[in-house]
């Protein structure tokens, strides 16, 4: 068989796998981070005997638990969108990870192998085209619960995806602008270089307020604080996944987590050269340690990279309040919207007086 | 008639009258233990000193005669000092064991220490001890220890009781209050002693320990345990009667009652009480049944008796209650088929009679029967009547109020099987006995503490009685019981009050002409022709003196 | 309040605050055992003095219970929570005893009357106990047996 179908194999067994894998990490992040934030141990008690990896054991221990619960359905809750909700909001977050290039390009047996489950040309437009799905789950899951409060928080919910996506598919043509490429790969491979010898060349230095607009649309994109409206146990309960329990609610939990973990990828994707190591190209890597090793240095860059966001949004949940709706509503489509648009032309006027000065010269 | 001067306040008193019965009458209070206005007076307590002017020492206002002129201080310094001293010399042996002492809370010891001394003992040396646990009798306990040797048990039991058991023995402090060997105190006004001790040495064995006292509500009362109807206060709690006491009444009973009718309370907290409506099924056994369906059942029989219904009141109901009944079978049934049986009850204990409290008589309302029932059926005929149609199987309905009826009537036998011949025999009662097992329906009735009414006595004095808390589990009240029967029936009705069916009563009535419940009051209040008729119930001055001792 | 355009926009003061939420963080990772959150099961806090715990009945050196069932304590108890029956004893024995003394730690408000009204010294609440959990309504009916048995006291305390 050719290798490229075995590697790609591979690849779509591995990827989703580790997504998955990094939600238990991300939760005992969560728990512990905020704990020590707030002065608190957080849990620590779930072991395995004398065993417990300070804490680390209870998202699994949590996992247990959701699995066996009873699988429980409102008596008036949709027999098939009900159950299918959950799915919507996991699966298109895991889908989204397809595209995103772990390291660089590995040459293996012949072929030149890319290191994402598959490389599109358009990968980009791939990744906003699928992660809008989630919203579809939200809302569904909202309406299928037959339940005032959820019906309200999914609808909260939509109204505010909705909103952010504009803004967050805005805020990155700048960068797209400066890139000129929708390949995620290439994206990441155009930030290898450095300006004047000693600054990367990262999308976030050449796309500062870009990149301060796709984080907070971000946020509000993976329903976290300060934009974690759809839930609030004083207004609606908990939201669309009022009537969830067990292992259709750790779905939601799951798809929260996985959309973050997305989300980070893409910003590292974007703004923060990806798989690049800092200072070294691909090239003289892999010339100086060989391949295996350059690919792991950049797998292990882009991961830390990844994991620095992740925990930006536990940190930030951690320290800010939560918006108001209508502050949410006037912040997403009164500044960052417009700031998007701005940013767009300013970057395009930009590119063109560059282009025209190259061309002048 | 002597005028004397009491701190300042000018009273004259009857000659005879001692100085503290001059202070009570200008309401100063002058401690005391040994005095009791009903009792001869001993004098030996020393708490009633006073100064009197003129005379070198303090005098006992108990045992001094009111003279003209005198001029009498109870606050001064001096008298102070001997109140405190003789507080003292009181609690010198006192155990002081209040916290185990069922007199605490009502002891007049306690009161007076915290009025008049408050002060801490200043005795080094060990109190003397003596037993604490005496048997006196079948109920009574004493405890030597706690006695201040007053000798007002000992007074009672000889002006009274004619009961010379009791008695000081030995001296100092040595000196106990004890019967004589191998002679218990039984005697049936024994627990009048255990009211008039100031200390809590003599002690009741039927509420020793049960309840601390201020836990007690009092709800004024009678006793209906025999015609005498002695007025008593009901010392209940959460629906518990935990005693019975006398309330005092010079017009009936004085301060004392007989210890018969104070243990007689206990059916009110019987397990034998009748706690809900029985109904006989086809196996002759009763079950439980609600009161809808027991009304249901009972309005059936007698739409189906018509007038040929028939009932048997109780000398033990209520004026109101009897009134009712008259006119529910007269006026509701058109039925002449009503009646009482007056006769005493059977054989039972403690049906005794003598010169004091006690009546041979246990009736408590055959005054109200005797009064009330002619009104509705001038002829009284009616209980032969009601016997000879059962004898003869013709009866279809019978409703007995009178739970003693069985042991009341004369010819037992007779009755007992007439009784079984009754088609629908329905009985009304508050304790299970032999009459309830042989009825088809057995309906559960509030007893007297739990009821609101009057009762007449013998001599002719209308007497009230208040309800001490809601009756037991389903009980309901006999007044009430027509009512709900007459809302069965389909007849239109309106809740009956106590107040309004006397008024009604008294309206109708002549014997009851002019009384109200307001006019009645604690005391109550002579009907027409009556005349009260009481035993010498207070041994003061002027009364013959006690036989020697 | 007015902000002014540096608050307005957010950014610098978000900052900020991460940076106060860090630096706890990292100061209570490096130093856990100082945390002010105790382990509680394990690591118990002293406790006060005049804490009161839950009651024990005390009792005489021959084992009987101190208490002689004069109610003051019930009597005190603005919950009504204490039921007491007493009996006389037999001869030898304390004269009255209690032959039942409930505490329904459901209703019991901890105010420590009963023990300031007791004259024997029979009830006090030096245990250092917390308010004992239960499941069922009958559980929490603390009877003598249960009153009398408790961990060596700390604390011990006089009584007022």
């Amino acid at each position: 068989m050719n290798i490229e179908y075995i590697a790609g194999i591979i690849k779509a067994v591995t990827i989703p796998v580790m997504a998955l894998n990094s939600i238990p990490l991300l939760v005992w992040m969560e728990r512990r981070g905020s704990a020590f934030i707030q002065n608190r141990h957080g849990p620590n008690r779930a072991n395995i005997g004398p065993i417990t990896l300070f804490g680390l054991l209870h998202p699994f221990a949590d996992a247990i638990k959701c699995v066996f619960k009873e699988p429980f359905r409102p008596t008036k809750a949709h027999p098939i969108f009900y159950p299918l909700a959950p799915a919507l909001v996991v699966v298109p977050a895991l889908l989204t990870l397809a595209v995103v290039p772990l390291a660089d390009h590995i040459f293996l047996m012949g072929a030149e192998i890319p290191m994402s489950v598959a490389e599109l040309e358009y990968g980009i437009v791939y990744m906003f085209a699928v992660s809008s799905i989630s919203v579809l789950g939200i809302t569904l899951a909202g309406w299928a619960s037959n339940n005032k409060f959820s019906l309200m928080g999914g609808l909260r919910s939509t109204a505010q995806m909705i909103s952010y996506e504009l803004s967050l598919g805005l805020s990155i043509f700048g960068a797209l602008l400066v890139y000129g490429s929708l390949n995620p790969n290439e994206i990441a491979r155009l930030q290898g270089e450095t300006f004047f010898g000693v600054i990367p060349a990262w999308g976030v230095l050449m796309q500062p307020l870009g990149f301060l607009l796709f984080l907070i649309a971000a946020f509000a994109e993976a329903n976290r604080n300060p934009f974690d409206l759809p839930e609030g146990e004083s207004e609606l309960v908990a939201g669309y996944h009022t009537e969830y329990g067990g292992m259709k609610f750790s779905m939601f939990m799951m798809g929260e987590y996985v959309a973050m973990v997305t989300l980070s990828a893409l910003t590292v994707t974007l703004f923060f050269g990806g798989w690049q190591v800092p200072w070294v190209t691909t090239e003289a890597l892999q010339a100086t340690v060989g391949q295996p090793l350059r690919v792991l240095c950049q797998f292990l860059a882009f991961a830390g990279k990844t994991l620095f966001f992740c925990w930006l949004f536990i940190w930030v949940r951690w320290t800010l309040p939560r918006f108001r709706y209508d502050q949410l509503m006037r912040l997403g489509w009164k500044v960052i919207l417009p700031l998007s648009i701005v940013n767009v032309f300013v970057t395009a006027l930009v590119l063109l007086g560059l282009g025209w000065m190259k061309g002048t010269l | 008639m002597p005028k004397l001067t009491i701190d300042g306040k000018e009273v004259t008193v009857e000659k005879g009258q001692t100085v503290m019965n001059a202070a009570e009458k200008l309401g100063i209070d002058i401690p005391r233990f040994c005095y009791h206005p009903n009792l001869s007076v001993a004098g030996n307590c020393r708490m009633c000193l006073v100064d009197i002017e003129k005379i070198p020492k303090l005098l006992t206002s108990c045992t001094t005669e009111a003279a003209e002129g005198m001029v009498v201080h109870t606050t001064t310094d001096k008298v102070k000092d001997a109140q405190r001293v003789v507080l003292e010399f009181l609690l010198v042996n006192h155990p002081i064991d209040c916290p185990i002492c069922d007199k605490a809370g009502e002891c007049p010891l306690q009161d007076q220490y915290y009025k008049f001394s408050s002060e801490p003992s200043r005795m080094e040396v060990e109190k003397t001890h003596k037993p604490k646990r005496v048997d006196l009798g079948p109920t009574i306990k004493l405890d030597q220890e706690r006695c201040v040797l007053c000798t007002r048990c000992v007074r009672f039991l000889e002006e009274f009781a004619d009961d010379h058991s009791l008695g000081t023995v030995n001296r100092g402090d040595r000196t106990i209050l004890t019967t004589f060997p191998g002679q218990p105190l039984d005697n049936v006004y024994s627990l009048n002693t255990v009211d008039v001790c100031p200390v809590g040495a003599l002690t009741s064995k039927d509420f020793r320990f049960k309840k601390r006292v201020w836990f007690l509500k009092k709800t004024p009362s009678i006793c209906t345990f025999c015609a005498t109807g002695c007025n008593i206060n009901v010392e209940h709690d959460e629906g518990h009667v935990y005693r019975i006491r006398p309330r005092e009444n010079d017009g009936v009973n004085g301060p004392w009652m007989c210890d018969t009718g104070r243990l007689e309370y206990t059916f009110v907290n019987s397990e034998d009480r009748v706690k809900c409506c029985l109904v006989r099924g086809e196996d002759h056994r009763q079950s439980r049944s609600g009161w809808d369906e027991v009304l249901k059942r009972i309005a059936e029989a007698i739409l189906h008796a018509g007038n040929r219904a028939a009932g048997i009141a109780s000398p033990r109901m209520t004026n109101e209650s009897l009134y009712e009944f008259g006119r529910f079978f007269q006026m509701t049934l058109k039925s002449q088929r009503f009646a009482a049986v007056t006769s005493d009850i059977g054989p039972i204990e403690g049906r005794r009679a003598d010169d004091f409290l006690i009546r041979a008589d246990k009736n408590p309302n055959r005054r109200g029967v005797e009064e009330i029932l002619p009104h509705f059926d001038p002829q009284g005929e009616a209980l032969q009547k009601i016997l000879e149609a059962a004898e003869a199987g013709k009866l279809p309905f019978l409703l007995i109020l009178d739970q003693d009826l069985l042991s009341r009537v004369e010819d037992h036998q007779r009755w007992h099987s007439a009784l079984e011949k009754v088609s629908c025999l329905v009985v009304g009662s508050t304790l299970e006995n032999e009459l309830t097992k042989m009825a088809h329906i057995v309906l559960p009735l509030a007893s007297w503490v739990e009821e609101e009414g009057t009762y007449t006595r013998f001599d002719g004095r209308v007497q009230r009685v208040w309800r001490a808390f809601p009756a037991r589990g389903e009980a309901r009240e006999t007044l009430a019981l027509f009512n709900c029967v007459a809302a069965a029936l389909g007849k239109k009705t309106q809740a009956v009050r106590p107040q309004a069916v006397f008024d009604e009563l008294a309206s109708r009535i002549r014997f009851y002409g002019g009384l109200s419940y307001p006019a009645i009051g604690k005391d109550g209040a002579l009907g027409a022709g009556g005349e009260t008729v009481v035993p010498r119930l207070s041994y003061g001055p002027g009364s013959e003196q006690p036989a020697a001792t | 309040m007015s902000m002014d355009f540096k608050e307005q926009v957010y950014v610098v003061e978000i900052v900020k605050g991460l940076m106060i939420t860090i630096r706890n963080l990292l100061r209570n990772m490096m130093n856990m055992r100082g945390m002010p959150t105790i382990s509680y099961p394990e690591i118990m806090k002293a406790v006060a003095h005049r804490y009161r715990g839950r009651h024990r009945l005390t009792q005489k050196e021959d084992g009987m219970l101190k208490c002689t069932a004069c109610m003051l304590c019930a009597t005190a108890c603005p919950a009504k929570c204490i039921q007491i029956e007493a009996k006389e004893g037999a001869d030898g024995e304390a004269e009255k005893y209690p032959s039942l003394y409930n505490i329904d730690m459901l209703e019991c408000v901890y105010c420590g009357l009963c023990v300031e009204a007791c004259p024997c010294d029979a009830i006090r609440m030096d245990t250092g106990i917390h308010p004992p959990p239960a499941d069922s309504r009958e559980k929490f009916i603390y009877r003598i047996e249960d009153l009398t048995t408790y961990p060596e006291i700390k604390n011990p305390r006089d009584p007022v």
